[in-house]
């Protein structure tokens, strides 16, 4: 009985022009996409090995570890066995990476692609059966029920003794079968394309995930299905279904899933308060973090450094250097002079003896400016000249603490810290209403110099600081003059005349000649500092790496809930994450790929190097950065060869179970239901 | 009709919110990177760290969400690529005068990877996609469906020309669903218009007059697709069933297969190719300057400084011819690639509505041409403004060591912004004009069509 039934389901479909139309589009389409994606695979396939090769060549050239570990190693993001079946994330992804020892590798952007790609989705095999396969769906099952009963052969069926179960199961059999046919011949013929092609090689894994793949779609399609009978069912007429259908089909193909990322975003932001940073915030606050620490360790050695070349060149300090850029700083400090006549001058020899004097001046001329107008305005510029003078008084009490926040954060956002807490205005609010009241904003920008100029002599005071913990085992004598030149930075341009002040081409005639003891003495502090800079530097940026990548997982799983109420976003996530596209596979590759990469190059250079570290100033020198160079040429080729591998299956389908179970979930609900009301349906009207 | 409303207005809301969230995010990622800027006191800090700024998103990325999605990330610009007399041996010497390396690109500002796998729901992907099918579900069944009701009979027996009698359909049928349309639009605008967060300048007020003209015609032109399927055919469920499949095919099909053709018709090496085809460039000219620097030196100790400086420009100067070949030709394949596929792609009125509206929109393909010419000049600029400070110091003696130059200072108050010009309104027009007289040649064709067809018509 049942079998008659189902067979007057097939012929009745097959018979008819949708049918035909259907699987001729549909195997068409998914032929013709998957031959011209199969051979961009294969093209991108042999970009990647390229850049694989190329990169490992191009690092083989390098003159010395050194600049191995400065420029990295070029790498790419591997491309997918699956992504000319099923495209996902794979369609237009960031692609280039360089592999460091010291900073955390992630894929970079370009510009350099044809930007048609991005305007619109790919047609691939998942496309054509999350959209056309699914409008098919119901395009098929739409008039199911209600067509037969507006023909009324319905009528004419029940008449016989025919259980309605069967009815029912008959059409949701006869319908599904006849759905899967062209989608059946479209995916052997994916199959053909796969096996026919040389550069493809899929192993046993591979026809696994293909045919789990094929299952998932299946699901898909039963619940479309089941969904369009249901509709078909509990509608009278079948202009009604097809129209309810339809909408239902925009909500769920179109709108759900593309809604979900933008939904998710606000949410986590507006409700949960938790907003994710920007790969260069995240590298901006590392960079604050470390930068510092780098810098220290610079002065430390240019320390070190005087103190050997003292040995040589008597008497010699950096400050004392000619570097070359002096004459024309000097020019200019004298031209600016000129432009802001005398009176700027004198104000600034006055800051130079005495700290807070310039802030009273500038806080009177402000005063005074604003006495020129009348009425209200006065009144508020008066207010506002208050103001300035509390600006300006700021710099006349700087304490050790707030020297060292201005080494730390610069001069602009010190300020902008201080009147924050003062009187809630910011640097440019101040200058702004500086602007508004006539007065000049150039009061600020002084107050900004002299800033600097606190900060400038705070570093020479650190440096001879440091200096003088440097000297202690040494010449001490030499080193307590330098203090007071260092103390005292205005003294020692006036003198300058007096000493001998050294320029690059004597530096030239004496570094060839240090020792290897006295280049040990350079670095010595720096490279164990810079060591530990470095570590520190790896450990607080993979804390910080790691907090994003928390804050982004947490808001992919949102993004997964939320579209996860469309059956389409569910069979989405199924297919791409089995397929190795999807957004697991993103993360697979940004966290572990790249990783893996990194820990294999940072274990390569310290077998080579001999770590630890410490070992390493005799081999390095410091004058244009190690010029002694162990070759990594052939060193290079003991560099494993790294082979990307896929996520493992196992690992696949855990990621996958939830989005199954939703499907089936689906699949059941949707059938349950047009078998009930098909049982309760009023047949006769 | 409520659904349509729901999702113009409704689609327009959420890409509001996405824009003030992207301008949030643009406002504090820029003053990350100025703070950062205000704490380096020394070049050594610049040389290591570099300097990152943001392009401003763009408004109308409310309507259009475009290619803004490649656009948006940070650009940071390397120390050695600013400070162009720096480490003169260096082995990527060579990006300093690349257009397509020498920057970095943070990703995307859409950091979460779910984005690519779905489109953005935006105005031009609502009216794209689901306008297109409910205008053809307003059409499938005007004539077949009259034919089946009996009334286009009677109709026909009154003296009414059959011209007439198609005339009165198209035009009321297009009102009935443009006219509810503009409304949603209207009220969709209004709404947004009343967000103090959002300002719309003149000209911002002319594009988007002119995305509501570009759509209008999008979905007068998918009336039209229903109505001639309609002339074509007895029964309206067969009409339907037509019009889907040459929705589907128009709508989905030609624009996808488009570009993928393209790049199978005119395939162009990756960009990491030609970079590395740089590198070994680079590589191979840097060590002809040091052998022939070996040789002009070893003799007599005549000039070793002057030929050292001639050799090193000459480098230079081949170098940067070397960038500068290899990299036009192959910016002019992909320019030719992304003609070609825009070129077979514009079979379909969907690519046509799309280039035209997010060209107008600001975000589309001319947008992001112009967008990455710019790009580069970001770090040109800098190159420029260090120049000065540097340069001096560097030429001297290219082979200095590293160390000392931590005491020059740069003015960080002088550092450029990364600001683009974008294209102003009539550029922007321009480039959408072929798309928009595309869109019109099918508004004709297609009425041609089902007026022939329905001439030909078989009212019994």
């Amino acid at each position: 009985m049942l079998g008659i039934l189902i067979k007057k389901e097939l012929l009745d479909n097959f018979y008819s022009l949708r049918f035909m139309i259907s699987s001729v589009i549909c195997v068409f389409i998914i032929l013709m996409s998957v031959f011209v994606l199969r051979q961009d695979y294969i093209t991108k396939n042999e970009a990647y090995q390229n850049t694989i090769v190329k990169g490992r060549e191009l690092a083989a050239e390098s003159e010395n570890y050194m600049e191995l570990m400065f420029m990295g190693i070029r790498a790419a993001r591997p491309p997918s066995k699956f992504q000319f079946l099923y495209t996902g994330v794979e369609k237009n992804p960031d692609i280039r990476t360089n592999i460091r020892s010291m900073l955390s590798p992630t894929f970079q952007g370009d510009l350099n692609f044809n930007p048609v790609l991005s305007l619109f989705p790919v047609v691939d095999l998942m496309f054509v059966v999350s959209i056309v396969m699914s409008l098919l769906a119901f395009v098929y099952s739409y008039d199911a029920v209600c067509g037969e009963r507006e023909k009324g052969t319905l009528k004419l069926l029940m008449s016989y003794s025919v259980p309605r179960d069967k009815i029912i199961l008959a059409k949701w059999i006869g319908g599904y079968v006849s759905l899967l046919i062209p989608y059946f011949i479209g995916v052997t013929g994916c199959a053909i394309l796969i096996v026919s092609s040389s550069a493809l090689a899929y192993n046993g894994q591979d026809w696994i995930i293909f045919a789990l793949t094929i299952f998932v779609s299946l699901l898909f399609i039963a619940v479309m299905y089941s969904l369009g009978l249901f509709v078909s069912v509990i509608s009278k007429r079948s202009n009604t279904s097809i129209s309810i259908l339809l909408l239902i089909w925009v909500i769920f193909v179109l709108i759900i899933p593309n809604m979900s990322p933008f939904a998710a975003e606000w949410v986590s932001s507006e409700i949960l308060k938790k907003d994710i940073p920007s790969v260069s915030q995240v590298r901006a606050e590392i960079q604050v973090k470390t930068g510092d620490q780098m810098e220290d360790l610079i002065i430390t050695m240019l320390a070190n450094f005087e103190k050997v070349l003292q040995r040589h060149l008597p008497g010699f300090t950096w400050r004392n250097f000619k570097f070359g850029g002096e004459e024309r700083e000097e020019a200019e400090q004298k031209q600016q002079q000129q432009e802001q006549g005398p009176g700027r001058q004198a104000q600034k020899e006055m800051d130079n003896k005495q700290e807070g004097t310039s802030g009273a001046q500038s806080g009177g001329q402000a005063q005074k400016e604003g006495s020129g107008l009348s009425g209200d305005e006065k009144r508020q510029a008066e207010a506002a000249g208050v103001n300035a003078s509390d600006i300006t008084s700021i710099m006349g009490q700087l304490t050790e603490q707030d020297l060292r926040d201005i080494k730390t954060f610069g001069c602009r956002s010190f300020l902008d810290n201080k009147l924050k807490q003062l009187m809630d205005m910011s640097l440019d609010d101040a200058k702004k209403m500086a602007a508004q009241y006539g007065m000049k904003a150039s009061d600020i920008d002084n107050m900004l110099d002299e800033c600097e100029v606190q900060k400038s002599r705070y570093l020479a005071r650190l440096n001879s600081e440091i200096q003088k913990q440097g000297a202690e085992g040494g010449d001490t004598s030499a080193a307590q003059t330098q203090t007071q030149q260092k103390a005292a930075p205005e003294q020692a341009q006036t003198d300058s005349g007096e000493q001998k002040r050294y320029s690059w081409d004597d530096l030239q005639k004496i570094v060839p000649n240090l020792t290897d003891q006295d280049k040990r003495e350079v670095t010595r502090d720096f490279w164990g500092g810079f060591v530990e800079t470095s570590q520190s530097n790896m450990r607080e940026t993979s804390l910080l790496w790691e907090d994003r990548n928390n804050a982004v997982a947490q808001q992919i799983a949102l993004t997964k809930n939320i579209a996860r109420i469309s059956p389409v976003s569910a069979f989405i996530f199924a297919v791409t994450d089995l397929a190795d596209t999807g957004v697991e596979h993103d993360i697979y590759l940004r966290e572990d790929y790249l990783g893996t990469y990194q820990d294999l190059l940072s274990k390569f250079l310290e077998s080579q190097l001999g770590m630890p570290y410490d070992k390493m100033p005799g081999k390095f020198d410091p004058f244009g950065i190690i010029r002694e160079p162990p070759k990594p040429k052939q060193a290079m080729k003991e560099f494993q060869k790294y082979d990307y591998t896929p996520m493992p299956l196992m690992e696949r389908l855990q990621n996958v179970v939830i989005d199954m179970f939703v499907l089936f979930f689906f699949m059941v609900l949707f059938f349950m239901l047009a078998y009930v009301s098909f049982l309760r349906a009023q047949i006769i009207d | 009709m409520i659904l349509m409303t729901l999702l113009v207005i409704g689609s327009l809301q959420i890409m509001a919110i996405n824009y003030i969230r992207r301008m949030d995010d643009f406002e504090s990622s820029r003053e990350t990177h100025r703070e950062d800027l205000e704490k380096m006191s020394s070049m050594a800090q610049f040389v290591s760290f570099g300097i990152a700024d943001d392009p401003r998103p763009p408004l109308l990325g409310i309507f259009a969400v475009g290619l803004d999605q490649k656009m948006s990330s940070s650009y940071s610009v390397p120390g050695y690529n600013i400070f162009g007399g720096g480490n003169t041996e260096s082995p990527i010497q060579y990006q300093q005068h690349s257009e397509m390396e020498g920057m970095e690109m943070e990703g995307s500002k859409y950091s979460n990877p779910i984005f690519s796998l779905f489109q953005p729901p935006d105005f031009v992907y609502v009216v794209n996609i689901v306008l297109s099918l409910l205008a053809i579900l307003f059409a499938y069944d005007c004539i077949c469906g009259e034919k089946e009701d009996q009334t286009l009979k009677l109709m026909l027996t009154n003296s009414v020309p059959r011209d007439v009698v198609l005339l009165g359909k198209w035009i009321g049928g297009t009102l009935s669903i443009v006219m509810p349309f503009i409304l949603a639009f209207i009220v969709g605008v209004a709404l947004l218009s009343t967000n103090s967060q959002l300002q719309f300048t003149d000209e911002a007020w002319k594009r988007i007059a002119m995305i509501l003209f570009t759509s209008t015609l999008y979905v007068m032109v998918f009336f039209l697709v229903g109505m001639a399927v309609s002339t074509f055919t007895e029964r309206a469920t067969t009409s339907l069933i037509v019009s889907l499949f040459v929705w589907v095919f128009l709508v989905l099909v030609v624009p996808n297969i488009a570009p993928v053709i393209a790049r199978q018709i005119k395939p162009i090496t990756t960009p990491t190719q030609v970079s590395a085809e740089e590198e070994s460039g680079n590589r191979e000219m840097v060590d002809e300057y040091k052998t022939s620097l070996d040789k002009a030196t070893r003799g007599e100790n005549a000039d070793t400084k002057g030929v050292q400086e001639k050799l090193r420009k000459e480098m230079k100067e081949s170098m940067a011819s070397m960038v500068k070949t290899k990299e036009t030709e192959w910016f002019n394949r992909l320019e030719n690639q992304t003609r070609l596929a825009m070129n077979i792609s514009r079979l379909s009125p969907s690519a046509n509505f799309i280039y035209a509206a997010s060209n107008i929109a600001g975000t589309g393909v001319d947008e992001f041409f112009n967008f990455r010419q710019q790009v580069p000049q970001f770090k040109k600029d800098l190159q420029k403004l260090t120049e000065k400070d540097t340069k001096e110091l560097f030429d001297k003696d290219p082979a200095k060591p590293f160390p000392p130059n931590m005491f020059i200072k740069i003015k960080t108050q002088n550092i450029p912004y990364l600001e683009i010009t974008t294209l102003n309104f009539e550029k922007s027009v321009k480039a959408a004009a072929m798309d928009l007289g595309l869109l019109a040649a099918w508004l004709i064709a297609l009425f041609m069509a089902s007026f022939i067809g329905f001439l030909r018509y078989d009212v019994k």
